[in-house]
């Protein structure tokens, strides 16, 4: 058996790549991970690709044991991390032996990106690794049958050679949860009134407790729309949407890809691996940008992506 | 002709149309897009989403739109010529309509005072569009179905439609591709395999593609591979 074969796995633990990309049109989503940038950075730490499959540990609670020697990495938000119980760090190469046991625990955990020594070997569906479980594409087996992990679950990678030294690459202090998230409003067809546009950046919003893969429910004041949507149109993660009850959903990595409900505007592609980081109870605020600030952002944001 | 071009998000570019005409030529603009983006100037192109009244272009972090990326797209509509395109893509699906597969088949044909065999008879008259494509992989949007059959969803939607499942809602029918929850009202079984990750493309319906349904027997709809 070669791999990591999962001992413990309470939480929500998917497989993610990049992502499934140019195929919205025939209905598939992109799915890839909440936090690109923690994913990223947890496979350049181990010299992988930056797209290699990991595996995303949302709010901890996995444990792994090594079936074959290789290395891993952890990246993302602070979580206690041991190795056969001995405290490990974050964003650093953990060289396992056989019968090794790592383990993330669940207290204080928010989303996580385990790399390993080669990425993942899960199948590849639609040119992706990918898990979006809502389409059953991914993870274990054929990559047709998505489900989340279980314990007794082998996640296949290989022993290949490990380099004797990696470099290591930081990627600075501890992540920041975000307090706020810029915005690009819809310019044009508008279905928010003055005062509830005002309304949307003046209020602070609560992640809800129903935030999933698919879309980071808000609970604050009312955002009243407009009239409907005519006709379903494709979206984006990042997109705001306004239900009729006026509770504004962020659509996530795992959106779907057609959208009914009017879009007040759509969280900048730089602050989205943040909104990421965001967990039910998590306070959250919007600014209004515009969009040569967003080109601007996502250039400082590329900066500090790993090369 | 009459066309907005806004913003959404900083990767990609809507573009929606009021009137009819223009919202019909869209899904041919997407093909040509997809072949031909490159050479318009349109470079990083990521996804290109045809809908009903509108079509998304996102493109990659590198080609993030600007305004003169809004201008190329405006430019390149109005020089599109939709009906050097030719015909639409044409598909014909069968549907076994029979009492096993179609639970919801009596109710419509209650509430519009018809016979299930007229029911049954508007559904396979007609020659659907292709309106969408979403909702799940392969998943289409066709229509547009006749007045008298058309049906809200259902009140509470089933934990479980199964793939090939043939539904109604409002003036929209579909197949299931896969298995699904669904709030559609079922009235038959298509064998097709809509959606397949082996084939290139994995789906076979696009938005534009016109599709009509045949009505075909049990044991038709299992020689064409049919769950039972």
């Amino acid at each position: 058996m070669n791999g990591l074969l999962v001992r413990k796995a309470a939480t929500l633990a998917v497989v993610q790549d990049i992502g499934r990309g140019g195929l919205q049109h025939v209905g598939v989503t992109r799915g890839g991970p909440l936090d690109a940038w923690s994913m990223q950075w947890a496979n350049a730490v181990l010299g992988n690709a930056t797209n290699a499959a990991t595996l995303e540990v949302s709010f901890g609670g996995l444990q792994l044991e090594a079936m074959i020697e290789t290395r891993v990495a952890i990246g993302g938000t602070p979580v206690q991390l041991t190795v056969n119980g001995n405290a490990a760090a974050l964003w650093t190469p953990l060289h396992l032996q056989p019968g090794d046991v790592i383990e993330l625990v669940a207290a204080g955990a928010r989303r996580n990106y385990l790399s390993v020594q080669g990425g993942f070997e899960t199948a590849c569906v639609l040119g992706s690794r990918a898990t979006v479980l809502r389409e059953g594409l991914g993870g274990l087996g054929s990559g047709t049958q998505a489900r989340p992990l279980r314990a007794g679950d082998l996640l296949p990678c290989s022993a290949g050679a490990i380099p004797a030294q990696t470099e290591q690459l930081p990627p600075g202090d501890a992540l920041p949860v975000p307090e706020t998230l810029r915005v690009l409003p819809v310019d044009r067809g508008n279905h928010f009134a003055r005062s509830v546009r005002k309304q949307f950046f003046a209020d602070a919003f609560t992640v809800s407790a129903r935030a999933d893969r698919m879309g980071c429910r808000l609970e604050g004041p009312q955002i009243d729309a407009q009239g409907s949507v005519e006709a379903s149109f494709a979206v984006v993660p990042g997109c705001i949407q306004v239900p009729p009850d006026g509770q504004p959903i962020v659509l996530l990595a795992d959106c779907q890809t057609m959208g009914g409900y009017p879009v007040f505007g759509t969280v900048i592609a730089a602050d989205m691996p943040s909104l990421g980081r965001c967990l039910p109870g998590d306070p959250l605020k919007f600014v209004p940008v515009t969009p040569d600030t967003a080109r601007r952002a996502w250039a400082a944001h590329q900066a500090g992506l790993p090369a | 002709m009459s066309v907005q071009i806004s913003l959404l998000g900083d990767r990609a570019l809507q573009l929606q149309c009021d009137d009819e005409a223009t919202a019909n030529t869209l899904p041919q603009f997407a093909r040509h897009l997809r072949q031909h983006g490159a050479e318009l100037g349109l470079l990083g192109l990521e996804e290109i989403v045809p809908a009903e009244r509108s079509l998304l272009l996102v493109f990659e972090a590198a080609h993030s739109p600007t305004a003169a990326m809004r201008r190329a797209v405006r430019a390149a509509l109005l020089a599109f010529d939709g009906a050097e395109q030719g015909a639409p893509t044409r598909h014909k699906l069968p549907v076994c309509y029979a009492e096993q597969f179609a639970p919801d088949l009596p109710a419509i044909a209650d509430a519009a005072g018809l016979s299930p065999q007229a029911v049954i008879d508007q559904h396979s008259r007609i020659l659907y569009t292709v309106q969408a494509v979403g909702f799940a992989p392969g998943f289409a949007y066709l229509g547009t179905v006749d007045a008298r059959i058309a049906t809200p969803r259902l009140q509470t939607p089933r934990q479980q439609v199964p793939a090939g499942a043939v539904g109604i809602a409002d003036a929209r029918t579909a197949v299931y591709p896969a298995a699904s929850p669904g709030g559609w009202n079922i009235i038959g079984r298509c064998p097709a395999r809509l959606f397949d990750v082996h084939q290139d493309p994995p789906g076979c319906l696009h938005v534009g593609d016109q599709v009509r349904f045949k009505a075909v027997s049990i044991a038709d709809y299992e020689a064409l591979g049919g769950a039972p």
